[in-house]
């Protein structure tokens, strides 16, 4: 079914929070991660990508369910497994063996009343039962060693370590089993620029090493624009544009991706205008008419007012939703307009 | 450009559990009308104990701080003159009271020309909350993140000062309405004039905001300069970290390199440099103090490598 390098798949995924009111965080989801590539999914809070997030690596709980799609994911040997009709069994030996995760913060990802040791050790007795007790402390050495922490840490407890060190232990654990996708939400984000560079830098090496696949999520887009490989852009639970991270950078096509990127500064280029994205993104316990980003779009015309723009193919790799870009409408010159 | 503030020296220890932590360590900042400087560092680094101890929420334990030529601080000119804008939008506004209470009442204190609800009204409109009269109307938990902001600054400027120190004005907020709040504190430091302090951890919006940029690390000010110079040739071994470490779009991804060999074993602490850990270049003289080290371009290191004339080192 899928092409042979697709790791994980993602069909019209949507995700609702329950309640009198439900919020549609994530809205007809779309997309696919490539073995060995970094998949960065950028936007702004609350536009539902961690959210998605969970619910790729099927950690919702209630209220949130997912209300449609599906999740594949592809073995090495081919086989697709539905993840979202995996029972509790299977979806345990599924995880932390095909999939894990690593969460923006560690403090509270990892179990402050015991040791680093005991915590590796849980995911090998519950993983790998035939792994006798002195592989199993060899194996926790040689991860911390990976990650650039000295294994007499392994003794030790969460708090005795800096940020950095428990977020690098986060991804140690995350490794463990040797997945073929992780997904990273805002892994460095409560770390300073040095120590997140660091564990970029060591995130880099190691998937260069073991060759997984990464979904990466944050708000920080230059960050995003450094690390990734393809990048999506999220907009009030709706990916708006999906396109290799060197075409975004040369030629963003959808108005918030341009918006965005305008965003951030970039540390060492020419001053320029510097301007935010004026206005707020929608409520996503209402389903507006039409484009959910026209309030905002400087360059709105009448079918953005009416009519949902669908993700489509454009020239070159990449897919965008927005009317600009659909040959069904007269196009106004979109650098025209910027200027 | 008239000095408005002149620090010199300022220090503040914190003392816990019996032992004293300098957290502020001799550092001298100028403020000028119509400027921004920018106190940039890493957490922890002591550059939001510098703006505590200078809008007298710590008391320093050295230091002058000058306010137009006067070194008094305990009256009401003082807290009129000098204002701050927090972080936390969602804690800084009290969630009982309305947006028109919060600017309403340094007015009442402090004064004003015109009636006070005109008052209101304008400076809920200098920040581009409008229509003024509803906004003022609401209650914190009714607006956005950015709105809430917005009501801080507005705040701030109803004393009408001198000085704004803004301590990471934007980092709890989203990433879209970052610049929209930055741009409006850049306008407003023209409009009224005002010098401005801008503390964050963000090199890039410091390069763009500030005309000059002061990098803090461990208490000290290890490297002061106008922007371009300290964040395109960052001179002392900390900046230059700093500025490699900052993620930037334009970088192709390129197989990161080893990290350097550990550094010589200098003993820190005492009057040595405060980065001598962490630093690839140290050596025997770091284990004192480095003078501060004019370079070229208005930039000043503090820094034993940019000593050239570096007296050899005491061995013992």
């Amino acid at each position: 079914m899928n092409g042979t390098d697709v790791v994980l798949s993602a069909r019209g995924v949507s995700v609702e929070y329950g309640g009198a009111q439900p919020v549609r965080a994530v809205r007809d989801v779309t997309l696919d991660l490539r073995r060995g590539e970094i998949l960065g999914i950028a936007g702004e809070s609350g536009c539902g990508k961690s959210t998605l997030a969970f619910a790729l690596a099927r950690l919702l709980r209630p209220p949130a369910e997912l209300t449609g799609g599906t999740i594949t994911f592809t073995e090495p040997d081919g086989t697709d497994v539905d993840l979202a009709g995996l029972d509790t069994d299977a979806l345990r030996r599924f995880r932390w063996n095909r999939m894990s995760m690593v969460f923006q913060s560690a403090m509270n990802a990892l179990n402050p009343v015991t040791t680093i040791s005991r915590q590796i050790d849980d995911i090998l007795l519950a993983h790998r039962p035939g792994m006798t007790k002195r592989e199993r402390r060899s194996r926790a050495a040689e991860l911390l060693d990976m990650v650039g922490i000295d294994p007499a840490r392994l003794r030790g407890f969460p708090h005795e370590l800096s940020g950095g060190m428990r977020q690098r232990v986060g991804i140690a654990m995350a490794l463990c089993l040797q997945p073929d996708v992780v997904i990273m939400d805002e892994p460095t984000t409560a770390l300073d620029v040095v120590v997140q560079r660091e564990i970029l830098d060591r995130i880099e090496l190691l998937r260069a090493d073991l060759g997984f696949a990464i979904i990466f999520i944050t708000h920080d887009l230059a960050l995003l624009m450094e690390i990734s490989d393809r990048l999506a852009i999220m907009y009030a639970g709706r990916i708006v544009e999906q396109a290799p991270v060197r075409q975004i950078e040369r030629d963003p096509r959808h108005p918030y991706t341009r918006a965005l990127l305008r965003s951030f500064p970039d540390l060492d280029a020419e001053r320029r205008d510097l301007r935010g994205v004026p206005g707020a993104p929608p409520d996503l316990r209402e389903t507006p008419q039409g484009c959910p980003f026209q309030p905002r779009c400087a360059h709105a015309f009448a079918p953005c007012r009416t009519t949902l723009p669908l993700a489509r193919q454009v020239d070159g790799a990449g897919e965008v939703a927005c009317h600009l870009h659909d040959p069904a409408y007269p196009q106004p010159n979109l650098d025209e307009v910027t200027a | 450009m008239t000095d408005v503030l002149q620090v010199r020296g300022l220090t503040v220890d914190y003392r816990r559990h019996g032992t004293r932590l300098r957290a502020v360590d001799g550092v001298d900042v100028t403020l000028r009308a119509g400027q921004t400087v920018a106190l940039v560092g890493e957490s922890g680094s002591g550059k939001s104990t510098v703006v505590r101890a200078l809008a007298r929420f710590v008391r320093p334990s050295a230091g002058t701080i000058l306010l137009h030529g006067s070194a008094s601080h305990r009256n009401r000119r003082y807290r009129r003159s000098l204002q701050v804008v927090f972080q936390d939008p969602f804690a800084s506004l009290n969630p009982m009271h309305t947006v028109g209470h919060h600017v309403r009442r340094p007015l009442l204190v402090h004064g004003t020309d015109i009636p006070v609800d005109d008052a209101v009204a304008a400076l809920l409109t200098s920040v581009n909350l409008v229509p003024a009269q509803d906004i003022a109307a609401k209650r914190p938990h009714e607006l956005s993140g950015g709105q809430r902001q917005r009501v801080a600054i507005a705040r701030a400027l109803a004393t009408n000062p001198d000085v704004l120190l803004a301590d990471e004005p934007v980092s709890m907020l989203d990433v879209s309405i970052r610049l929209e709040i930055l741009g409006l504190l850049d306008r407003l430091r023209t409009e009224r004039n005002l010098a401005m302090l801008y503390v964050t951890h963000d090199l890039a919006t410091a390069r763009h905001f500030a005309s000059e940029i002061l990098v803090m690390y461990r208490g000290r000010i290890v490297e002061r300069g106008p922007s371009d110079q300290v964040i395109l040739t960052p001179r002392h071994p900390y900046t230059q970290l700093l500025a490699q470490s900052a993620p930037r779009r334009s970088r192709s991804r390129v197989a990161p390199v080893a990290k350097a060999a550990p550094t010589p074993r200098v003993p820190a602490g005492g009057d040595a440099c405060v980065f001598i850990a962490r630093c690839p270049h140290a050596m025997p003289a770091c284990a004192r103090r480095p003078p501060d080290v004019p370079v070229a371009d208005g930039v000043v290191v503090s820094c034993w490598l940019a000593d050239l004339d570096a007296p050899a080192p005491v061995v013992g």
